[in-house]
């Protein structure tokens, strides 16, 4: 249990301008506060991206959504690139000049590839600089992009990339020079039209090859667009109630690049809603990955693996589809996670303001109980209407925090300059080991208290220094690449868990046993958050620990293997087949 | 017809499947009931109001920003600021005329007290009161605030002030602040019971449901039997993991008031933590929205209040939600005779009408809202069902078919026309459309087993034999969707669909236990097809002895014919 750092009072008064301090009694326990702990480094390293999402008054669904970001090493050369996810004109009769807010980033208008030039100097300074590859990398992604997923879908050890988009979606497969190519139609994924948002790689079959859940939002086309309006009467965005869920989408991977939609016969029984967000986990402790869904307004969904291809949904007796009342909320991002380190993924997911965010605790076998209110996390979110989220050890002191990215979905009021009225800042959580969280906004930084339409984010150590940092994607907005300043601070275990073929492996789980300190079990992942792709290494803060652990793996295909005195404070790579079983 | 829409059947958050103007706009406090307060927005979101609360929230929080950062929820005592700030009348240019005038004139009341100099500090509060109510309803928070705090300030023994300021932290997501106003009331008078419950809710919004438990037993002394009180001793049971506990008080709220329909997910939660799966599951399938009933005079006071189109929609739109159908149509009369030309509240004058049976005042009121709106879809729509009710399937058809061209994702009314255009007898169109259905939405039983039936009706066993086996894996295990497959299986005249053995395995092992007259007839077919004829006799002979009990004797004739075939040593092959 951690000690309060700073009383909830003071924290909103910092954010608000006010004096900071006044409560505090352990200031060795966190960051310090005089120095902002992330700092946003996008447009200096040369991420110059600004979403356009092409609103023209019309109030088009999907306008609302975008973007996501998506965080991949996709020239393996150990550091994160980045993708950002473009709009574009939804009516093409209207000229992008004409929309409410004309673009003023990268064109052509374009999903936008990122190769990350990462120096690091003999003395560990860092030096972060993006470059803008779109061109060459073949990338063409000129659809209304919504989100991203990466995943090395052919096992040759290059990291692939699907984009959701308001129409069927994309596959791009890495060719391992730099280029992609497009495999949208040969591998199957194009077939299925809709709506997909977030997606998220997962093998839920234990075959090797990596599978694909799409989840889908609502049942919309341009022409169907409904008028709906706002408290003042204004013309805005409609819920999702207006237009209805359809239904997610399961892709088996068949090998040879190519996928087959097995939803009909792996996903049958459930009322799918308007999805929006997707964590894969292993939620009932069995070894075979399952998949929890987020939507909109109804029951979100948990799909357990039944271990022969199919899932069953059982979020409902799972205590996990409904708030703790009863009632469907309005769920967006999601992200799985040990919180409590106790063994097991615990949900956490964001929501529209003033439902609050849920916190759903798992007892080890996928029967979760809300303790949104008695962890503090209810409350504290309640005026916000958040996006991407993830458990997130900013402060690398071994307990996972909550960082969520905000922005609202119906306008608000401002000065009338304002052509995309629907930000808000962000919020941070930290975890205080008891069970509590603490808002601790306040400190974070500058980066923390601007109001953006915050959307996707993505997570991951974009410059290798130990610690987790952010990209933001803001719906009509800048991109924000928040680093990190503090977790290196501590100790942390950085690990790369691949397969024989070179593949990052989704999903496996990964066990920290040291002398003296209580054991941590992370896993290997990029999906989680809102429609965007996450650092698919594993860090793992260690405190003030600089003891060497033993890392146990247990991998996808349910084999675990075991590495004794692992270097700490330094990314290692651990290959299946390297360790003792 | 099996498919009911906006006339038969209001959803619950709203008139229609596809209500055009989900977003209502007026916000209102009002609507909350306590055992809710967590989930407000929830419950506006299922009236046709959903978004007002949410919207009006985002405008108060935009702009407290501005003001910077006004909405800090720090917890402690209540700290008045001396003097309250000044009511600045907020700008009214996007509110209806009628909610303009109203603000206005309660503005204006201030200002003319003020200007008395004989006027009493309680006369001004009131006044100042009256004006805050106003303005909260208009979804002006920040100018409520203000409003209030003014009306607190003249009138500090008055309960009402510190009531509606604590509802309005609660609804701007200040629940610390909402906890002392609460706290306040319950001071001013330790007997309301209403504040007490909503402080045990705020409490339990804080996480800290011993708190609240202590709250609810003061309040359970008062009023024993108050559903809302047992309720949340329940839910702070439930959120201290006193399962057991939480079962005995959420059981006996639920016997007291069996409308509070949302108890079903806590008790199932109980159940669930008690290791009662069964049960558990039993109630979550109960599961409503229903809250437990609490009479609150305040804030049934403050109900109503706005004199707008929108205020009167919603009200209309609740009352229909609740079948009161009267005070539905006379709340939606009121909206119309602020905007005549309104056709979704025209629409839904419609329906309230036809489900208070006046039909002919509902279509007056469909038809009136298509002159004004003629891509009004779902006027359209309920044009049709009244229109098949009465047998009219041609012209239900031309309806049906003019909302899904506007709306071509409107999927009730899809299902009703194919639901139609099978009733009229064009089974070739009705089992296109139930495809589409199918195709927006899988999950639609009634589409799948639609287009099956069409498929037979139509001759095209083997293709329905197709079209039911997609449909197991979709809904694997339904009783009418595999009973259909087993007839097709074991009855079809193609003899190409036919599968007696594989008729029989399924009916076995899907349709064993279930005591249907459909089932025992399906288990004959599939006996009869496999040759087992005595079996088939004995499995037709229940499907009649059934039929008879339940008083169906055109039923029992058809069985009849079926059981002189297997008599006979001759399968069906009729599916249907």
């Amino acid at each position: 249990m951690r000690a309060a750092w700073l009383g909830v009072g003071a924290v909103l008064a910092a954010a608000c301008g006010g004096p900071v301090g006044g409560t505090e009694t352990d200031p060795g326990d966190a960051p310090r506060a005089d120095a902002d702990w992330f700092v946003d480094r996008a447009s200096e390293s040369g991420l110059d991206f600004v979403h356009f999402n092409g609103a023209s008054g019309a109030f088009y669904y999907p306008e609302i959504l975008p973007p996501g970001v998506g965080l991949l090493d996709y020239d393996n050369d150990g550091d994160l690139d980045v993708y950002l996810v473009q709009g574009r004109m939804l009516d093409e009769a209207v000229s992008p000049s004409d929309a409410l807010v004309p673009p003023s980033g990268s064109t052509p208008l374009t999903g936008r590839l990122y190769r990350n030039d990462l120096q690091v100097a003999a003395d560990g300074a860092r030096s972060l600089r993006f470059t803008d590859v779109t061109a060459e990398s073949g990338i063409v992604a000129e659809g209304f992009g919504l989100g991203v997923a990466a995943g090395d879908v052919d096992n040759d050890g290059w990291t692939d990339l699907l984009l959701t988009n308001f129409g069927p979606a994309s596959l791009y497969l890495n060719q391992g020079d730099g280029t992609f190519r497009d495999a949208s139609e040969s591998s199957g994924i194009d077939g299925t039209p809709g709506f997909g948002v977030s997606a998220a790689f997962v093998d839920y079959d234990r075959d090797g090859l990596l599978d694909l859940y799409v989840g889908h939002n609502v049942n919309y086309a341009l022409d169907n667009t409904i008028e709906c309006s706002n408290v003042t009467g204004a013309r805005d965005y409609c819920p999702p109630e207006t237009y209805g869920g359809t239904p997610d989408h399961l892709y088996r991977n068949t090998g040879g690049g190519r996928f087959a939609d097995v939803r009909a016969t792996a996903l049958a029984g459930a009322q799918f809603g308007p999805a929006l967000g997707v964590a894969v986990a292993d939620y009932d402790g069995d070894g075979w990955m399952d998949v929890y869904v987020a939507n909109d307004a109804t029951e979100n969904l948990l799909w357990i693996n039944q271990q022969d291809g199919t899932f069953r949904d059982v979020a409902l007796l799972s205590g996990a589809a409904l708030s703790g009342m009863g009632l469907a909320e309005a769920s967006m991002g999601v992200d799985a996670g040990d919180y409590d380190n106790d063994g097991d993924e615990d949900l956490f997911m964001t929501h529209i303001t003033n439902e609050g965010n849920n916190l759903y605790v798992n007892n080890g076998a996928a029967s979760f109980q809300d303790r949104s209110t008695v962890s503090g996390l209810g409350a504290g979110s309640l005026p916000y209407t958040g996006w991407g989220t993830t458990w997130i050890d900013y402060d690398n002191d071994g307990w996972l925090d909550l960082l969520a990215v905000n922005g609202t979905v119906i306008a608000s009021p401002g000065p009338a300059d304002r052509a995309f009225p629907y930000d808000q800042r962000k919020s941070l959580f930290r975890n205080l080991g008891d069970g509590t969280f603490e808002d601790v906004t306040g400190s974070a930084g500058a980066a923390f208290e601007l109001s953006e339409s915050g959307r996707g984010a993505a997570f991951g150590d974009i410059d290798n220094d130990g610690d987790v940092d952010v990209v933001v994607g803001n719906d009509t907005g800048p991109v924000r690449l928040l680093i990190n300043q503090v977790g290196s601070r501590r100790h942390w275990l950085g690990l790369r868990l691949v397969g024989p073929g070179g593949r990052d492996m989704l999903g496996a789980r990964v066990t920290v046993r040291r002398p003296g300190e209580p054991v941590l079990w992370r896993r290997a992942r990029s999906d989680g958050s809102y429609a965007s792709a996450n650092d698919p290494r594993v860090l793992v803060g260690l405190g003030e620990s600089d003891a060497r652990p033993a890392v146990e793996v247990r991998w996808p295909d349910g084999r675990t293997e075991t590495w004794e005195d692992v270097e700490i404070d330094r990314w290692t790579t651990l290959e299946q087949g390297t360790g003792s079983s | 017809m099996t498919v009911a829409g906006d006339v038969r059947r209001p959803a619950p958050e709203g008139l229609s499947a596809g209500n055009p103007r989900p977003a209502a706009r007026t916000p209102g406090f009002a609507t909350y009931r306590p055992g809710m307060a967590a989930q407000a927005p929830e419950l506006a979101r299922r009236s046709p109001g959903r978004a007002a609360l949410i919207a009006a929230f985002a405008l108060a929080l935009a702009a407290a920003t501005l003001a910077g950062c006004s909405i800090s929820d720090e917890p402690g005592p209540v700290v008045e600021e001396t003097p309250p700030p000044p009511v600045v009348l907020p700008r009214l240019a996007g509110l209806e005329p009628a909610v303009q005038d109203q603000v206005r004139a309660r503005h204006a009341a201030v200002l003319a007290i003020e200007g008395d100099g004989e006027a009493s500090p309680a006369t001004l509060a009131e006044a100042y009161g009256e004006l805050g109510l106003v303005l909260q309803a208009a979804g002006f928070y920040e100018a409520a605030e203000h409003a209030f705090l003014h009306a607190q300030a003249g009138a500090p023994a008055a309960v009402r002030w510190p009531y509606y300021l604590a509802h309005l932290y609660q609804l701007t997501g200040q629940r610390g602040r909402a906890l002392e106003r609460f706290r306040r009331v319950v001071e001013l008078d330790p007997s309301n019971l209403p504040a007490l419950v909503w402080l045990g809710e705020m409490y339990l919004d804080q996480g800290q449901p011993a708190a609240a438990e202590g709250v609810y037993d003061r309040a359970l002394a008062l009023q024993p039997a108050s559903p809302a009180v047992l309720a949340g001793i329940g839910r702070a049971a439930l959120a201290r993991e006193d399962a057991a506990r939480a079962v005995t008080y959420l059981e006996r709220a639920l016997a007291v008031d069996p409308a509070a329909t949302s108890l079903h997910y806590s008790l199932g939660m109980a159940y669930r933590d008690l290791g009662r799966l069964e049960l558990a599951e039993q109630y979550l399938r109960q599961r409503g929205g229903g809250a437990p009933g609490l009479p609150d005079p305040l804030l049934q006071e403050s109900t109503g209040l706005l004199d707008s189109t929108l205020a009167h929609e919603r009200r209309g739109s609740r009352a229909l939600s609740a079948g009161r159908h009267a005070e539905a149509a006379e709340a939606f009369r009121a909206g119309l005779a602020l905007t005549p030309d309104d056709p979704t509240l025209r629409h839904r004058l419609g329906v309230a009408l036809s489900m208070a049976g006046d039909i002919r005042g509902a279509i007056e009121q469909f038809e009136a809202a298509l002159a004004v709106a003629p891509d009004l879809a779902e006027a359209h729509f309920s044009l049709g069902e009244l229109l098949a009710e009465n047998g009219r399937y041609g012209e239900a058809v031309a309806r049906y078919e003019a909302a899904v061209d506007i709306r071509s994702n409107y999927v009730d009314a899809r299902m009703a026309l194919a639901d139609t255009l099978s009733l009229a007898g064009r089974l070739a169109a009705a089992a296109a459309e139930f495809e589409r259905v199918v195709e927006a939405d899988p999950a639609s039983d009634q589409a799948w087993m639609g287009r099956g039936v069409a498929l037979i009706q139509l001759g095209r066993h083997r293709e329905a034999r197709d079209w039911l086996d997609r449909a197991q894996l979709v809904h694997p295990g339904h009783p009418l969707l595999t009973n259909l497959l087993v007839r097709v299986l074991a009855a079809a005249p193609d003899a190409r669909a036919r599968d007696g053995e594989r008729a029989l395995a399924l009916a076995n092992e899907r349709l064993r236990g279930d005591t249907s007259i459909e089932t025992y007839e399906s288990l004959a077919m599939a006996y009869a097809e496999a040759g087992r004829y005595d079996e088939a006799v004995t499995w037709q002979q229940r499907a009649i002895g059934a039929a008879q009990q339940a008083g169906q004797a055109p039923r029992v004739r058809s069985l009849a014919a079926n059981l002189d075939r297997y008599r006979q040593g001759r399968p069906s092959r009729s599916p249907l």
